[in-house]
């Protein structure tokens, strides 16, 4: 089960994302970006603070939805990457190609 | 060793996923791993099993998957998935393509690497018309893969 919590702050849409991101249930979060993405959001803050699994089929959605961002100047931000979710980032690299924080107030901060 | 898995037969649908999930986490207790060596079990399972749900059999052509798992001490777990469909060594896949650059990075290929990763003593053989994959999971593995 995935919950998908958005709040639009004016700099960024950040999305809370809490449970388990499978082959089923990321599918929700590519949508509900891609959702956000055509209501012209540029930049999401993905705080995964309550994310406890995600599997290659989640990890290519967060990949999807930064492809799709780059061309539009935006960008998708990670905080509170931790645990086996942080784990399978760095076993696959793909943290070298987010920008990644300790907290949602830092990404917004930077943007 | 053999007669010691628990054994079941699922049909190779993805929708199957959180039954295949519901028979591993009965192994994962009985060999008492953690919330993260559980986490990164799971994670083997889900790539194995959804790459037997899409790809082993033709589509319209609805066939099975058998799971099994062995517990011959705490903190260790073996496991089996196997499938009738046509043959395929998913660990025949080469190296993944790890580019630091977002717009060249491929959106697939992670699994069979995640698998390659994470799991130990890793076979594959065609046996008697079925795929047979198995492998060891060791507890408290330090995730080393990106070295």
């Amino acid at each position: 089960m995935l919950e998908i919590q958005a709040n639009d702050v004016g700099k960024a849409v950040v999305l809370h994302v809490a449970g388990r991101m499978d082959a089923e249930t990321s599918v929700e979060f590519e949508t509900t970006c891609v959702s956000w993405i055509d209501r012209g959001a540029k930049h999401l803050v993905v705080d995964l603070a309550g994310l406890q699994y995600v599997s290659s089929m989640g990890l290519s959605k967060f990949l999807a939805v930064a492809k799709a961002l780059q061309p539009k100047s935006g960008s998708l931000s990670l905080c509170h990457l931790e645990g086996v979710p942080r784990q399978v980032f760095e076993m696959t690299r793909l943290i070298q190609l987010f920008p990644v924080f300790d907290s949602v107030e830092a990404a917004v901060a930077s943007l | 060793m053999d007669s010691d898995f628990r054994r079941i037969t699922l049909p190779a649908r993805t929708d199957q996923l959180g039954a295949c999930f519901a028979f591993l986490n009965e192994g994962s207790k009985l060999a008492q791993l953690g919330i993260e060596d559980t986490a990164r079990l799971d994670l083997l399972i889900e790539e194995l099993f959804m790459n037997v749900a899409r790809h082993a059999y033709p589509t319209g052509q609805e066939g099975s998957v058998e799971l099994g798992w062995a517990v011959p001490r705490p903190g260790e777990l073996h496991f089996t998935i196997s499938d009738w469909g046509s043959r395929f060594n998913p660990l025949d896949r080469g190296p993944h393509d790890f580019s630091p650059s977002l717009a060249e990075r491929p959106l697939g290929g992670m699994g069979i690497f995640l698998i390659k990763t994470i799991a130990d003593s890793l076979e594959y053989e065609w046996k008697e018309g079925r795929n047979l994959l198995s492998f060891r999971y060791l507890a408290a593995r330090a995730a080393d893969g990106a070295s």
